[in-house]
């Protein structure tokens, strides 16, 4: 993500640098020339175009110059982002081997270790991702994807937070849904982005219910939770890349890269589908997508056959 | 008695390794955020505050500049962040920070630096905190 356009920068700088003495080359010719009086109004155009030519190049550097002072500030929040849960991990890899050390306090420094690993495993994997899609326009490695083993399977890995933050997880998956063609890594990390947010944004007692079901040939997601929300100007740049929302939760998982949603964003149009928000400060935030029905050979056909001969299924609410 | 520290930082974590790095030789008060650092301060009057700087609301400067402003008694502010350029670096010592350490930080190092600012005397009598 962070290529070098300093490199084309420089390039631009000294071209810019050699088109200031081109200006005065028309005028130069006249005089070691035969001077004609007809050449002067040549002299002038070419002297024109060439310092139109500068004014565009000073317009291209600025550009450049500013993606570059933007690219900087971005490696330098990365930098910092990874310093904190960093300093945890050295920090505990220091002290733990004490021998004065109790061990309950030993549980919990590792405990600090784990989740700092995480989290740093997180924001690099979001790097790398948001890199791939971006550069690379990634080939999606679709496969059939039976919803209703994938999604408790993707939220069971959040169980943990929920019970720890005493916060409520439910899933709701309309029954016999036909099976998505999609990318699963992709699609697994989408869900894992949305989660992340929604418990990051929640405090104790609230509820996160993930729904899913199908219609119209389109697969319709839900992440719905009862957090702080987020206020009407935030929400129309939540998917801009390097956004980040001001006050959530105190502590270390308040921090975010600033490219969760816009992540989120570039899978699910990678698939054709597209993404939605919306949110009120005090009263939670909705995050929905569509994925539409993308064929596979006839796995789907199959299934939806299967769904309408069995008539429309029961939805099937859990508690994870 | 113990001498009493507050670490202010926004990351739980650090907060943990911190107090699991001093609680041996002092008494351990925390605030996660520069607001909560400043009432904490006023509060339990501690001998040193570990302050990070990147902290939501208020940040670490902020609160030095108004612990200093509000003359709290004698006390070793000793900034802890992972900034670190020059510029903030300078800028947090000429506000009156007596020490600087960056992060990532060693344990073992924030330990030497509280123990050469809050130096006891023989004999137990009162700590002396040397700026």
């Amino acid at each position: 993500m962070l290529k070098d356009t300093s490199l084309y920068s420089g390039r631009f700088y000294i071209i810019e640098v050699i088109s200031y003495f081109l200006v005065f080359v028309p005028w130069a010719v006249g005089y070691l020339g035969a001077g004609e009086h007809g050449a002067v109004a040549v002299r002038i155009l070419l002297s024109t175009a060439v310092a139109v030519f500068i004014v565009v190049l000073r317009d291209v550097r600025k550009k450049i110059h500013s993606l570059d002072t933007l690219k900087q500030s971005l490696a330098m929040a990365t930098v910092h982002d990874l310093k904190g849960p960093l300093s945890s991990i050295i920090g505990v890899l220091a002290i733990i081997s004490e021998p004065d050390m109790e061990p309950q306090m030993k549980e919990q420094l590792l405990k600090v270790a784990v989740a700092s690993s995480r989290s740093m495993e997180k924001l690099v994997q979001v790097l790398v991702d948001t890199d791939r899609m971006e550069i690379a326009k990634i080939t999606l490695q679709k496969q059939n994807i039976v919803l209703e083993d994938f999604l408790p399977q993707t939220l069971s890995g959040f169980a943990f937070l929920g019970t720890d933050r005493g916060i409520a997880l439910t899933l709701c998956v309309a029954g016999h849904m036909p099976p998505i063609y999609a990318d699963r890594d992709l699609l697994q990390r989408v869900f894992e982005n949305l989660l992340l947010n929604a418990f990051k944004y929640s405090d104790r007692g609230a509820t996160i219910a993930v729904k899913a079901e199908y219609g119209g040939n389109k697969f319709r997601f839900e992440v719905r939770d009862t957090g702080i929300g987020i206020s009407r100007e935030d929400l129309t740049k939540v998917f801009d890349k390097y956004y980040r929302v001001e006050g959530g939760k105190e502590g270390g998982s308040r921090k975010g890269s600033g490219l969760g949603l816009y992540f989120c964003r570039l899978a699910i149009e990678a698939h054709g589908g597209s993404i939605a928000i919306d949110s009120r400060p005090g009263q939670g935030t909705s995050v929905l997508f569509e994925i539409p029905v993308l064929l596979s050979g006839g796995a789907q056909i199959a299934a939806l056959l299967r769904r309408t001969l069995s008539g429309a299924g029961k939805t099937k609410e859990t508690s994870i | 008695m113990m001498k009493k520290i507050l670490i202010a930082d926004d990351e739980e974590g650090i907060r943990l390794v911190l107090a699991a790095t001093l609680c041996k030789q002092f008494s351990i008060v925390q605030a996660c955020d520069g607001l909560q650092a400043l009432a904490m301060a006023r509060l339990e009057k501690p001998d040193v505050i570990l302050l990070d700087i990147a902290m939501p609301g208020m940040d670490g400067l902020e609160t030095l500049a108004r612990i200093k402003a509000e003359k709290l008694g004698p006390v070793a502010i000793i900034m802890l962040s992972s900034m670190d350029d020059m510029e903030t670096v300078g800028k947090a010592l000429a506000m009156g920070a007596c020490e600087y350490i960056t992060k990532p930080f060693d344990p073992h190092k924030v330990r030497r630096v509280i123990a050469d600012k809050v130096c006891m005397h023989k004999g137990g009598s009162p700590w002396v905190i040397k700026r």
